[in-house]
Parts: structure tokens; sequence; C-alpha cells
């Protein structure tokens, strides 16, 4: 997914732009003309003045660099699949963790992705159960961190080997 | 002068059971992920923060330290035997080593390859050892002049040694300083770019933003990668120590000046393992009384840039325990462990906590021996460790990226944060911007502003105190030149052309 430099110029200098204009609104210090505003107004300005370099030179050498070069996976449906499902499984574990719990969307999200790339579901469920237990096991179980549990709060003690 | 009994009790602390089974499995971890393509020494420092979340300061440290030091050499190892580097800090000598191998030399290639290693991180070790109290001694007397200067020198570095454009490395290092100023202000409370979100008033933790650029960006890629894997050679791997004291005897001046340039490398705020080894690779060559036969499988670049890469590692830990500014994207992670732990880096700690300063420094010591005879048996299980299939791998490491983020602060949103960063991380490598110069400015902005802020105020608003110690002086004209040095490069190459060009 490589852009033409002027895109990406364009991008981070708008970035910057919008940087400036929300430290402006920052409050002023009391003594010294260096409040909390200064340091992101000074960035803002950085990335404004590189974007524009960018734009310089993506625009010289537009004829070599395509406005956007998608790159070989994008145009194979498989590739272009497996990039939004790995983004999809994390989307999904942030809406669903706390109401479903960490064990169900782990053991979804491992199922989708390895199906997916090792087209072969059945090894991808078994795989996608062991891990499952596995990293609850050491996180849960040995690390105590309190991985939510959701609508499986009920079956917790099944792993509670304590 | 360090006392013998300080020595002696951090040994002690380094010398506990539960220490030595942690480093000893940070070590398969660290050969583990080394030897995997695409999955760097700098991933192995991010996946492992989670779970040194819940130990005591040393086994945590040395745990890192360990993983890092296997990292980088096991990087060789597919480097020889796929002609795929296992870490960016194989990559300069990858060509070479697998050279060595199609001639039926892989036992040389790999046997330098541990050995300069271990070497080379010992050279590292003990320079990290007698040069870092020294020089905390000398950075009890800097102020916020010094250390502003020191933490814009490692901006500088930083973006002196990034890759491709100068421009997109500046951007980059802008972005990274841009997410520092996240939460809220020190000087004054007030919030900034939290958008109402509690969640950041503290800042961005730094292992969502790390697991996100480098493991879930490296996972985005893989699942876009459409060429088929390499396969291994079917050849069994014969003694790996055959030869080697001879060569490293051979060799002695080489790998010496490779131990030398390495450690200052590493120890050079922003530039790491994979700029030491690139750049002894190419001292090898050119002092080489035969340099025609580089490229051809020949020993003596890698055994330079073999033992450079690992020296590098004890030498990025110089300023990051000694000023707290990291010396690469490892060190990076580090500091901010040292913080959670307590062990907040500055030269107060040689004096407050010196037991444990030094325990992690044996653990340099130890990491590198073990590496001998761990590197010995990664190497004869190289098949079956390149044979794991990358489909089942590659999803399971989502799932403890998932869980290590939210592992820091026990919050969803630490997730989102991974996801997002995930994405940036992407788009970013795709387009030639690197992320080694985010990271860095992400540690240091906080160090930059509030020392620039603190010397503000003691200097009334006026610049000429910043250069009136003599200390901060230097370093100020030398931060300056440094940031000087890409545009100068910048017009001397422009001026060239347009006189190429006019001719």
């Amino acid at each position: 997914m490589k852009f033409n430099d002027a895109i990406i110029g364009i991008v981070v200098a708008l970035f910057g732009a919008a940087v400036i204009s929300q430290a402006w609104y920052f409050p002023k210090a009391q003594h010294i003309p260096y409040g909390p505003g200064f340091l992101p107004t000074l960035l803002g300005i950085g990335l404004v003045i590189c974007g524009g370099l960018l734009v310089i030179g993506g625009l010289t050498h537009r004829r070599e660099q395509p406005v956007l070069a998608l790159g070989a996976w994008a145009s194979s449906p498989r590739h272009a699949f497996g990039f939004l499902l790995v983004l999809a499984g994390l989307g999904f574990y942030v809406l669903f963790a706390d109401d479903i719990g960490h064990f169900a969307c782990s053991v979804i999200i491992l199922f989708a992705l390895i199906a997916h790339l090792s087209r072969r579901p059945l090894y991808a469920l078994a795989i996608a159960i062991v891990a499952s237990v596995a990293i609850q096991m050491f996180f849960v179980e040995i690390l105590l961190v309190p991985l939510p549990w959701g609508v499986l709060e009920p079956y917790s003690g099944w792993f509670n080997w304590r | 002068m360090v006392q013998l009994e300080v020595i002696l009790t951090a040994l002690g602390l380094l010398l506990q059971p539960y220490t030595l089974t942690v480093m000893l499995a940070a070590a398969v971890f660290g050969l583990f992920v080394g030897s995997m393509p695409g999955l760097t020494a700098t991933m192995a420092t991010a996946l492992l923060v989670p779970v040194t979340f819940f130990m005591e300061p040393v086994p945590a440290i040395a745990a890192i330290v360990t993983a890092s030091a296997m990292a980088i050499f096991a990087g060789d190892i597919p480097g020889a035997l796929l002609r795929i580097p296992g870490t960016p800090a194989s990559a300069a000598y990858t060509d070479e080593a697998y050279a060595m191998t199609r001639k039926g030399e892989a036992e040389m290639a790999l046997g330098a390859g541990v050995t300069t290693s271990v070497y080379g991180g010992l050279f590292g070790s003990a320079a990290l050892m007698f040069a870092a109290p020294p020089l905390a001694e000398l950075a009890l007397k800097f102020s916020s002049y010094e250390y502003f200067w020191l933490s814009m020198l490692g901006l500088a570095c930083a973006l002196l040694v990034s890759p491709g454009s100068p421009v997109k490395g500046a951007i980059s290092l802008l972005f990274g300083l841009l997410l520092a100023t996240i939460g809220i202000d020190p000087m004054t409370g007030f919030s900034r770019f939290t958008f109402g979100y509690v969640q950041l008033l503290g800042g961005l933790s730094l292992v969502p933003v790390l697991v996100g650029m480098y493991a879930v960006a490296e996972i985005l890629r893989y699942a876009t990668t459409i060429d088929a894997p390499a396969t291994l050679p079917q050849k069994k791997i014969g003694n790996i120590f055959a030869g080697q004291w001879r060569m490293l005897w051979k060799y002695r001046w080489p790998v010496m000046r490779g131990n030398i340039t390495g450690t200052l490398i590493g120890a050079l705020p922003g530039a790491g393992a994979d700029v030491a080894a690139w750049i002894s690779y190419a001292t090898a060559k050119r002092f080489s009384k035969e340099p025609e036969k580089f490229g051809t499988g020949h020993v003596e670049g890698i055994a330079e840039a073999g033992a450079a890469n690992n020296s590098a590692l004890g030498g990025a830990y110089i300023p990051a325990t000694v000023f707290g500014i990291p010396g690469d994207s490892i060190t990076a992670i580090v500091i901010g462990v040292l913080y959670m732990k307590g062990m907040n880096p500055g030269p107060t700690i040689f004096i407050r906590n010196p037991e444990l300063i030094y325990a992690v420094f044996l653990s340099f010591f130890l990491a590198n021996l073990l590496m001998l005879p761990l590197g010995w048996t990664a190497i004869k299980a190289s098949k079956q460790i390149l044979s794991v299939p990358r489909h089942t791998l590659m999803p399971i490491i989502l799932m403890f990226c998932l869980v290590g983020s939210f592992a820091i602060d026990n919050v969803l949103f630490a997730v989102t944060v991974m996801l997002i960063m995930g994405i940036a991380g992407f788009l970013m490598e795709e387009n030639g911007i690197p992320i080694a110069p985010c990271v860095l400015a992400l540690v240091l902005g906080p160090l930059i502003e509030n020392n620039f802020i603190t010397s503000m105020m003691k200097a009334e608003g006026h610049l000429l105190p910043f250069f009136e110690r003599p200390i901060a002086g230097a370093l100020g004209v030398i931060t300056i030149l440094v940031w000087l040095t890409p545009l100068a490069l910048w017009l001397w190459r422009r001026s060239r052309w347009r006189a190429a060009a006019g001719a």
C-alpha cells in the first residue's frame, strides 16, 4: 500500500496543521512563553514543513511514482481478506471481549485466522482450542491477568486448578 | 570504585533458581523468535514486557537481556540456511553466510555466528560494566541543561542513522514526539490530546504502542505476503565448532575492531545492532587483505559484523542505565520496564541500588555464556524450528499481543491503541517511513520537554545558559552539528548533482 510521496506529504501537513490548531487553544504558562502548547505547536510546524517537502518531492517524481501502488496482495482476494481478517479480529476483540469473554473471543479469532491462512478448518479448530487454553492457563493462572470472562463467568472455575 | 561486596550481592541476586529458570526460558524464547524470519529482537523484547511485568526487577531485566542477546545471534541461522535474515541485525552479512552454505561451509558460517556473538557479547558486557559507573559519576553533576542536550543528541543520532529519506525519518520522529505529548502536561496539569478519554490522561502506555508497531504490523505484513516460503537445504549440519579457534585467531584484529565499533555504535543513542553490523561489515571489507573474496562466501566479514551486532547490545545499555537515554529500540523498551520496576534509570541508581544494576550487568555475562551451549542446540534444532508453520504461529502471536497489551493496565482500551498503532506501523513501513525514530522519540519526548521547560525557568527565558556550563556547552555544540549533518550532506550531494548535470 505505497502512496505517492505527495499524498503522504499532504496527509502529514494536514495532520500538522490540525495539531497546531488544537495546540492554539491550550492555556498559556504563567511566567515563561513556553506553555503546554509550545512543543505541540513546534512539532506541528515541523510536520507541515516535512509534509511540504514530501509534496514537492512527490510531484517532481510523479511520473515514476503512481498515486497509490497497492502491492500484489491487494489484487489477490485471499491476501486482501487475510489483511482485513487480522484487523477485524482485533476489532472484534475490542467490541466483544467484555460481553462474551476473552476465552470465547480467543477461540473464534484463532480459528478464523488459522483456518484462513492454513486452509484446514479442522486443524484450525483444534489449534484454536489448545492455544486458547494454554494462553488462558499462562496469563490467568500463572500471571494473574484479570482477563474478562463475560457470559462464560459461571464456567471460569473450569480453569482454576488451584 | 566498585566494592566487591556489591558485586557479590549482585551475583547472589542473579544466581537464584527462579532467576536462572526465567533466563533459560527467555533464552529459548529469544532463540526461537530470532530464528523466525520476520520476528525481530525488538519484537521479542516487546512481547516479553507483559510477562516480566509480574516479576522482580532483576529477573525481569535479565529475561530481556537474555532474550535479546539470543535473538540477535539466532538471526544468523536462517540467514545462513535460507538467505533470509532472522532479525535486521543479521541482514548485513546474510548473503555472505548463504554463499558459504552453498560452498558447503554452513558449519563455519554458523559456528562463526555463535563464537563471535559470544565474544562480542562478552566484550560489550565488559565495556558496560567498566564504562557505566564512571560515566554515572560524571552524570551526577548533570543538570537539566545537559539532559536536554543529551536527549536532543539522541534524537539527532536516531535521525542520522535512519535508513532512507531523512524527511521521512523526521516525520517518524515528530510523530513519536507528538505521541509523547498525549496526557497531562506535568507543568500545568492541562490534558493534551486526550479527546475526553480518561485512559489517555496518564499518557500512552508504551507496551501497546510497541507491540502494535512491531508485532501487529509484522503480522499484517505476513498476512499480505505473496511469496512462497523458502525451503530448507536437506543437508545435516556437522560440528559447528570445528576450526573456530583458528578462525578467531586469524581474524583477531577484525573481530576486535567489530567489538569496539559495535560497543560504540550501540552506546550512541539511537543506533543499534543493525547499524553496527552494516558498518562493521563495510570496515571489514575496506581493511581486509583479501577484499575480493567478500561476497563469495568469506568468513571475515561475518566474524567482524557478528561480533559487532552482539557487542552493540551491551553498549546500548550504557546511555540507557546512566542517563535514561535509549541506545537503541530495545533499550527504549528496557527504560520503560526500569521505570515500571521503580529502578528509575539515571546516575542515582548506581548509588541507591548498585546491587540491582550490577545484577543486570552480570546477567549480560551469564546470557552470553549461555549462548554457547544454547546456540549450538538451536543450530542443531534449526530444521525443526524453521519448519514450524507460520500460518499457525502468527495468529497465536497475535493473541499474545492482545493479552500482553491488555495485561499492562487491564483495560481493553490498550487493545484499541495496539490496533491503531499496528495499522500506523504497517502503513509507515510500507511507505518507507522508519519506525525506530518514532519509538525513540516516544521515550525521549517527555525528557526533552521537561528538561527544556525546567531549564527555561531557571534561565528565565534566556537561551545563553544552555551553553554556559562546560559540558552542556560541548554537548550543545555537538548536538547542533549532528543535527546539521543531514542537511549538509544533502546540500553537498545536491551541489555535486548540479555540477554533474551542468557538465
